[in-house]
Formats: structure tokens, C-alpha cells, sequence
């Protein structure tokens, strides 16, 4: 584990007390682990200065008369007027909604409503495929591609995005199970192992692939 | 006669209490949403202040927010919790009003000055006043995704777990997020020194 990720363990507490104490210790024989932990712990005592902000004793007030004004002067709901369809016409719009309906199963990303089941590492979609989603930190990368048994190895099939901008690429992959090794391939030439992979396996060339188990 | 501290949970409504005031308020019941406005306002509210750096649009925005809660009532799972509804709803609306970039700037340091003016230890409290100010604007120059996630997890208090659920961002998106925000403010702050 990187002394960064380390660091924030301890300062997001999730460490126990062996485990801070340990850090601890070792962060006096670790320069780059005590300059990591000393970030972190400045940014969060610094914060933790901020008082936290009273809110104003008429906000509820205010916020129920506002609620009930827009809600009462919401327009009536009314189905729209459907347009007239011939059979043919009837038939493929049938047909495109029950696309809509096979392509958003197991979606539920409206805006406003309750936020969807994304799943961190796998997600069951059905019985017979998972989703997997990869994040990778590539901070300056201009792109991230992954290869592995899925596709061949090909680096330039699959590439994952980037998008707050921030150097954290993430991608989802629709996998039936399987085993899979794979590699992360930066800017086209460089092949670096998944740095979250639970499992790994030797390419023989003395580096590791990541592996996904999917059951 | 014996004291006992009541744990939070204990003054927390349960989640049956939750959905009835949901399916009330539905029904146009006003005074049911009151309580869902009165149970969680003081959350969204420092969520919403913190994360804009204005105590007087925060309000406007923690209003606008639980008026869209109300407009869309029908719409929320109640298999998820409310608070994760709202707080998504509240956040939602404070980036896209961080997005107008012709939002007013507030001066505060004429206020500050009054503030602290007939305090009972005015220099402690000048001190004091100064490091928040610089904080509050070290954090107001970081990028949105990372104040976010610095106002979410270090102020609020909220889990990786919760944040997930309110942003979309995945748990190890979170984590490096974290990290890299806790040190551009750290960076930042010493630029203000």
C-alpha cells in the first residue's frame, strides 16, 4: 500500500489503535509516509477550524411557503395528445420503446429521483453478465486504455474517461464470468497494473496483471 | 434523579415515520412536509453554505432545493433514504449555481471587523476570524469535485458509502479525490500565508 493511501487511512480513521500506532512509527523511519500523513492531518485540522454555520430561524418557514407556492402553481398533469399512427408506424414505436426499456433495465439515473445503484467494483446486471467498473489515477495522462483477456489485448479498443477533468479515469466493462487479466495502457505505451486489483497474476515477463474473477 | 444521554438515533424518525410523511406530504400535506423541512434543513443548509462560501445564498438555494423536493415528492425510492434524496437534490442545485458565473462577490471583512469589534477577548477572536477566512477561501479556490468531497467527508462527516450514494462517484474515485483535495488546500493555504 502507497504511504498516501496510508496516510488517509489514518486520517479518514480507518485505522485501529495498533494500526495508528504502527503508522505512526513507521512514519519516523518514512520520510515520504510523514510528508504524506502531515499533508493530510494540516488539511483536515484546518477544516475542522471552520465553525459550523447557524442556519436563519425563518429558513424552515421560508422554505415551506416557498415549496407550497411552486407546488401549487404546478400546471395540472395531463397525458400528452398522442399523434395519430398508422399500424406500421404503431408497430415501430412499439418496438423502439421496448428497445428503451431492454437498453435502461437496471438504470434509474433521472436527475431528480432517488440516485442509481452504481456498482463500485462488480454489479450483478443478470444472471449471466456483470458490470465492472475500473477507476485508475492518471493524473496528466491524455488517455487510458485497458487491455486484457477480454479484448485481445488490444490497446486501442477500450478507453476509459476522464470526466471531472481531475486525472481519475474510470470506465465500466459488461463482462459474462470469467476470470480476466488485464492491464492499464497510458497514453498508448505505458502498461501499469490496476493499483486497486484484488488479485493478480504473473505475465511471465516479470510484471503483474490484474485479475477480475467474475463467478 | 438519574441522567442518561438518548442516543441520536433515538430522536431520529425512523424510516416508517419518513415514508408516512412522504406519502402525506404527496397527498398535499403541507404540515408533512414542514417535518421533513425541519428534519433536515440544518444539514442541507451547512452542505450548501460550505459548499458556495455565502450564508445568504445558501439559504435562497436550501429553499429552492427543498421546493424542487416538493415538486418531485412522487418521484423519490423510498428504498433509499430521504436525507440521500435531499442532499443530491441540494447539491445538484449548488453546482449549477456555481456554474453562473456572474454570481454577485460579498465582501466580508468590513463584517468581520464588526463581528469581532466588541468580542470579550477581541484579538483572540480577530485571530481566530483571520484563519477561517483564510481557509474558507482556500477552499473556495479548489475545484468543485474536490471542495465537494472535502466539504462532504471532512464536514459533514459523511461516509465514502453515503457520498457514493449522493454524488453517482465511485468509492475509490472518492478516496483519490480526497487525497489530492486535502493537498491543494493544504498548498493553498500556505500560498495565503
Amino acid at each position: 500500500m502507497s504511504p498516501r493511501e496510508r496516510a488517509r487511512r489514518f486520517v479518514d480513521g480507518e485505522l485501529d489503535a495498533s494500526g495508528r500506532a504502527a503508522l505512526l512509527a513507521d512514519a519516523e523511519r518514512d520520510p515520504k509516509l510523514a510528508e504524506e500523513l502531515a499533508t493530510a492531518r494540516a488539511a483536515v485540522e484546518a477544516l475542522a477550524a471552520l465553525p459550523a454555520p447557524e442556519p436563519p430561524p425563518d429558513l424552515v418557514n421560508r422554505a415551506v411557503l416557498r415549496a407550497v407556492q411552486r407546488r401549487a402553481a404546478r400546471p395540472e398533469r395531463r397525458w400528452p395528445a398522442l399523434p395519430r399512427l398508422s399500424l406500421a408506424g404503431a408497430l415501430l414505436a412499439a418496438g423502439a420503446l421496448l428497445v428503451g426499456l431492454w437498453a435502461a433495465r437496471g438504470e434509474r439515473d433521472a436527475p431528480i429521483a432517488a440516485p442509481p445503484p452504481i456498482a463500485e467494483s462488480v454489479g450483478r446486471m443478470e444472471a449471466s453478465e456483470a458490470l465492472v467498473r475500473l477507476v485508475v489515477p492518471a493524473e496528466g495522462a491524455r488517455s487510458v486504455a485497458v487491455a486484457g483477456d477480454f479484448n485481445e489485448w488490444r490497446a486501442d479498443d477500450i478507453f476509459l474517461e476522464d470526466p471531472e477533468g481531475d486525472g481519475v479515469f474510470v470506465g465500466t466493462l459488461r463482462l459474462p464470468p470469467g476470470s480476466y487479466a488485464y492491464m492499464f495502457v497510458i497514453d498508448g505505451e505505458r502498461w501499469v497494473t490496476d493499483p486497486y486489483a484484488v488479485n493478480h497474476r504473473d505475465d511471465g515477463f516479470g510484471n503483474q496483471n490484474a485479475v477480475l474473477r467474475i463467478d | 434523579m438519574s441522567a442518561a444521554l438518548i442516543p441520536a438515533d433515538a430522536l431520529r424518525p425512523s424510516r416508517d415515520d419518513e415514508a408516512a410523511w412522504v406519502a402525506a406530504a404527496c397527498a398535499g400535506d403541507a404540515t408533512a412536509f414542514r417535518r421533513i423541512v425541519e428534519q433536515h434543513h440544518r444539514s442541507l443548509y451547512l452542505m450548501a453554505a460550505r459548499l458556495v462560501g455565502d450564508p445568504v445564498e445558501a439559504q435562497d438555494l436550501v429553499q429552492e432545493s427543498f421546493a424542487k423536493a416538493y415538486l418531485n415528492l412522487e418521484r423519490f425510492d423510498s428504498s433509499y433514504r430521504l436525507s440521500t434524496w435531499l442532499h443530491r437534490i441540494t447539491l445538484n442545485t449548488c453546482r449549477d449555481y456555481l456554474k453562473c458565473s456572474r454570481r454577485r462577490e460579498r465582501a466580508s471583512t468590513p463584517e468581520l471587523l464588526e463581528q469581532v469589534d466588541d468580542a470579550p477577548h477581541p484579538e483572540q477572536q480577530l485571530a481566530a476570524k483571520i484563519t477561517e477566512q483564510r481557509v474558507r477561501a482556500a477552499l473556495g479556490r479548489l475545484k468543485p469535485s474536490y471542495r465537494e468531497v472535502l466539504v462532504l467527508k471532512d464536514l459533514q462527516g459523511l461516509s465514502y458509502e453515503e457520498i457514493k450514494r449522493i454524488t453517482g462517484t465511485p468509492i475509490t474515485a472518492l478516496k483519490i479525490r480526497a487525497v489530492r483535495a486535502r493537498a491543494k488546500l493544504k498548498d493553498a493555504l500556505g500560498a495565503e500565508r
